[in-house]
């Protein structure tokens, strides 16, 4: 029996985050944290990571659309950020998709 | 701390960079005007910075650390105000329209307190902050290109 199970303290049960490995949950256990999320992680993540570059990207072309048809209401470097910006998450977006596709064809090649 | 983090700080600093020289350029502008809708000659202007936090800011030892601010958000131009410090120059010049007409400094003319060369060396200054701001974005770029590569 844990030394500090919830059988022996009594109240309500109240879910507070943990930050840290030595925290108990509310099963009274410790452990490395992180743990216990959906089963669709990568997926969310990958999405989530997908509608970001492309929130970047729409904001680098509307800049661009601004520059182009009122360039005195935009500054030169921050249409250049923007484009910086949208070009380096396109890059990790397909870095991460091309690592991705690499191990799906390793499991693939399997035999 | 994100992607785009240090991009956007650094940006902050071309944007106040840019503001500087927009004012130098309009003190070396009016070099020599001597009459303003406020009356006397040109004043020049000064640019005053102000760094960028969250707000609220707090800051104590007793804090946790999710109520930390964290490191600065960039720079921000917080005001443009007037150079009153400096008398404006008087220029012996009779003829002149707007010379003073009696008193003791008859015939003397009120010049702005523009410098000139103060405003040559700002103007140097003001460029090289924004080339450094710019090194900072192309260093912040090439980092992350770099850490694109880790693992083949």
């Amino acid at each position: 029996m844990s030394l500090f199970g919830p059988s022996q303290v009594s109240g309500d049960v109240v879910q507070l985050k943990r930050t840290d490995p030595l925290h108990l949950d509310s099963a009274g256990q410790g452990g490395p944290i992180g743990q216990g999320k959906s089963k669709n992680d990568f997926q969310d993540m990958l999405l989530t990571a997908i509608n970001g570059a492309n929130d970047v990207t729409q904001k680098s072309l509307s800049l661009e659309q601004q520059a182009i048809v009122d360039p005195q209401s935009v500054n030169a470097h921050d249409v250049m950020i923007a484009l910086g910006e949208s070009n380096m998450a396109i890059s990790l977006t397909k870095a991460v998709v091309d690592r991705v596709l690499r191990a799906y064809q390793d499991i693939i090649n399997i035999r | 701390m994100g992607l785009f983090t240090s991009i956007d700080t650094a940006g902050t600093g071309l944007t106040a960079q840019r503001t500087r020289l927009d004012v130098i350029s309009n003190n070396i502008a009016n070099v020599d005007t001597t009459r303003t809708p406020q009356g006397g000659p040109f004043v020049r202007s000064r640019v005053i910075f102000r760094p960028r936090v969250s707000e609220p800011y707090w800051r104590s030892p007793f804090l946790p650390a999710s109520l930390d601010n964290g490191i600065g958000k960039g720079v921000r131009v917080v005001s443009i105000e007037k150079d009153r410090d400096a008398k404006p120059k008087l220029v012996w010049d009779p003829t002149h329209p707007d010379a003073i007409k009696s008193g003791p400094m008859k015939g003397y003319v009120e010049m702005p307190n523009v410098n000139i060369v103060n405003e040559m060396v700002d103007m140097i200054d003001a460029s090289r902050a924004y080339e450094a701001n710019v090194a900072v974005i192309d260093g912040s770029k090439s980092m992350f290109l770099k850490a694109l590569q880790i693992g083949g």
